[in-house]
């Protein structure tokens, strides 16, 4: 088996000095589509961000492996060069930064390279025209006056452009329609590939009607409680956050506070 | 302090006066006497109270008797020729002082074939008294010793005249370069477009950097008429020890539309008086500005909104930015009077700070005598926002080219609306020296 993608080693975080992940274990292999599941505040978006780099958190313990490679200290632009990507749950309007200056920026840094203006704007558009997307969309300011699906397309747009060998989506089937959300979901299923791993954040289940994920982990207090198959997911929309948390219960911050 | 009224300083106003039409001897000579018993300013009074006074004595300057340079400017240097890139539409005109001298005068023959007269303030107030006499000083007097000051000294600058229902495409470009240390310049510019006229102004202030201080004191003062358009660029980048006190008056008349951008970016001291009065109904102007202070550059921008008359609309946005121990003044003040029913005011300062130790003031003041208004003011001091240069850097952009493309984007929103697609790139260029000098 190859080298996973990603791999987390008892990962702590804390944001202000309180603890918010406990403890995450988890291993990626290249080619798999993961889905992170769990209630509202369990940790899902602090993961997501603790894995990209967000100046706020601070890892307290343990480390994270990309390739390989221990990140856990490397800024957010190194990590996006290596070729980590996060779709934002809730993605930032940066006003008057125009998205095509925006791109071209991200897509260079990325390759390393600078892409001559005629093959960017082919490539910029063929991605728009694969995501349904209008091309006076690559026109306007970065996220700026965005509805709240066309900042997750946005996203995906990003994610399609910069072709990351591992994408953690955070919540990006919230807040799109139905058609919005098979377009997104054809779009990062055309991706699939053996180059890359995904690590799906969802809190529905819909989106992984379409993903069809080999492994689903749920996270409940910071940690992954339970991992197993897509059957898991199913057994959630069944039965519900509650009987997770009554099986394993919400660990009590005093009781991690002191661990490794 | 500010001690004159040596013979020799005497002897300047009558030099001056001498080369005068007789009308113009007389007002300079007015101005004279009221700039020697006017008070000089001090720190206690609220209009002064951020400026060192001390870099603005202009007795610690050298005239320059005859006007002009030691050393002739035998070519345009770069920096001013790419100045007179930012409207990005060619140039209906041009009038070019170097060191308080004429250095050359051009007319497009679409202009001139159109009736526009755009010279020098010395031909203008010979050749066009019958234009000028009734305006010149009137909007500028002699308030304070500076503009007094200026008044009865100035040499220098440029007259544009363009006549009723005339349109003019390209811009109208007066600019002043400055190669002389330790000199003082007082230029007085007079701008008049009459009655359905429409025109592009622009006003460019550029130099080499100066090892030793030199003190710019321009005046300029326009007159929009009835129904006329025009839009009214003032770029601002002198080298480094410059020193630049201007001030600068507009009146409009019924629904005349006034479109202004000032750009603030040079000098080691900047202070512009800018001041925009709505006197005919129905009138409407847009004040934008833009700075960008580093270093140990002083900027003061003061505004006044003057709604005179009923149905006027008035909506400034100035933005700046501000690096190292860059202090940044804004002051604006928005009047409404007694007669200026249903009038509409806005006002915006915002600021971003980039180092901890660079300081912005900003101070907006109402002064409302009527109830019928829409009015709003706002003033900030920001940050480079940590979310959004996350953001960025998530995609792979250092924190370096991160933090300029959020400059950029602060700055857009002010660009965005200013249909002068030229500065765009002077702009960037400018920022980017900046950003990347040596702190
Ligand atoms: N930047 C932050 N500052 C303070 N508290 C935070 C921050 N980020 C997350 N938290 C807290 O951490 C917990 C987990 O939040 P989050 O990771 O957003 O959960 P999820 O994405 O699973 O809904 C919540 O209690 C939330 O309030
Ligand atoms: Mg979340």
């Amino acid at each position: 088996m190859s080298k996973p993608i990603l791999v987390l080693e008892n990962l702590h975080a804390a944001v202000e000095g309180t603890e918010i992940l406990r403890g995450v274990n988890l291993e990626l292999p290249p080619g798999e589509v993961h889905a992170l599941m769990g209630p509202n505040g369990s940790g899902k978006s602090t993961l997501a961000n603790v894995l990209m780099g967000h100046p706020a958190y601070e890892v307290t313990a343990g480390r994270i492996l990309f390739k390989g490679e221990d990140v856990t200290e490397l800024e957010a632009d190194r990590r996006s060069r290596l070729g980590m990507f996060l779709a934002f749950q809730y993605p930032v309007e940066v006003p008057g930064v125009s998205m095509l200056n925006f791109l071209r920026q991200s897509l260079n840094a990325r390759r390393d390279q600078d892409l001559k203006p005629r093959e960017f704007r082919t490539l910029v558009d063929g991605k728009l025209k694969l995501l349904g997307m209008d091309k006076a969309f690559a026109r306007r300011n970065l996220n700026e006056g965005f509805s709240g699906g066309e900042k997750k397309r946005n996203e995906v747009l990003q994610l399609a452009l910069l072709e990351p060998e591992l994408a953690i989506l955070d919540e990006t089937d919230s807040g799109l329609d139905i058609d919005a959300l098979r377009i997104v979901s054809e779009s990062v299923n055309s991706m699939r590939g053996p180059g890359i791993g995904f690590l799906v954040i969802t809190h529905y289940m819909r989106i992984l009607d379409y993903l069809e994920p080999d492994v689903v982990h749920i996270m409940l207090g910071g940690r992954i409680v339970k991992s197993g198959g897509p059957e898991l997911a199913g057994e959630l929309e069944a039965k519900g956050y509650d009987s997770v948390r009554k099986q394993y219960g919400e660990p009590a911050p005093q009781e991690e506070a002191t661990a490794p | 302090m500010y001690k004159i009224s040596s013979t020799a300083k005497d002897r300047e106003i009558e030099v001056l006066a001498d080369k005068s039409p007789t009308w113009l001897a007389e007002l300079r000579r007015d101005a004279w006497q009221r700039a020697e018993t006017l008070e000089a300013p001090s720190r206690k009074d609220e209009y002064w109270r951020y400026t060192d006074l001390d870099l603005l004595n202009p007795e610690s300057f050298q005239r320059l008797e005859h006007g002009g340079s030691t050393a002739p400017l035998k070519r345009l240097p770069q920096r001013a020729s790419s100045a007179l890139e930012l409207s990005g539409t060619g140039s209906g005109g041009k009038i070019i002082h170097a060191d308080g001298a004429l250095f050359s005068a051009g007319l497009s023959e679409e202009a001139a074939a159109k009736g526009v007269i755009f010279t020098d303030l010395e031909t203008a107030v010979t050749e066009h008294e019958e234009l000028i006499r009734p305006r010149l000083g009137k909007l500028v007097g002699a308030a304070d010793i500076f503009t007094a000051r200026n008044l009865a000294l100035h040499r220098g600058g440029a007259f544009l005249y363009v006549p009723p229902g005339v349109e003019l495409s390209a811009p109208m470009q007066s600019l002043h370069w400055l190669g002389m240390q330790g000199t003082l310049i007082q230029p007085r510019t007079v701008v008049v477009v009459g009655r359905g006229a429409k025109v592009v102004f622009n006003d460019i202030y550029t130099s080499a950097p100066l090892a030793r201080a030199s003190l710019v004191n321009p005046v300029t003062e326009l007159y929009a008429a009835e129904d006329s358009q025009v839009g009214w660029v003032t770029w601002q980048d002198w080298g480094e020890g410059v020193r630049h006190l201007s001030t600068v008056k507009a009146t409009m008349a019924a629904n005349a539309r006034l479109n202004t951008m000032l750009v603030t970016l040079g000098g080691e001291f900047s202070r512009t008086w800018k001041e925009c009065e709505l006197a005919g109904e129905g009138a409407q102007s847009v004040m934008l500005g833009l700075y960008f202070a580093h270093r140990k550059q002083h900027f003061e921008h003061w505004t006044v909104q003057d709604h005179l008359a009923p149905h006027t609309r008035s909506d400034l946005l100035y933005k700046g930015a501000l690096d190292d121990q860059a202090r940044t003044v804004y002051y604006g003040t928005i009047k409404v009077r007694p007669d200026a029913n249903n009038t509409d005011a806005y006002q915006a300062n915002r600021n971003l700070a980039l180092s901890g130790s660079a300081r912005a003031n900003t101070n907006p003041q109402l002064e409302i005598e009527n109830n019928d208004v829409r009015c709003s003011h706002g003033a900030t001091v920001g940050r480079v926002d940590e979310e959004h240069l996350y953001y960025l850097m998530s995609r792979g952009i250092g924190r370096a080219d991160a933090r300029k493309l959020l400059i950029f984007g602060f700055f857009n929103e002010v660009l965005g609306r200013a249909q002068w697609s030229g500065m765009h790139e002077l702009l960037s260029e400018s920022i980017l020296r900046k950003l990347a000098a040596e702190k």
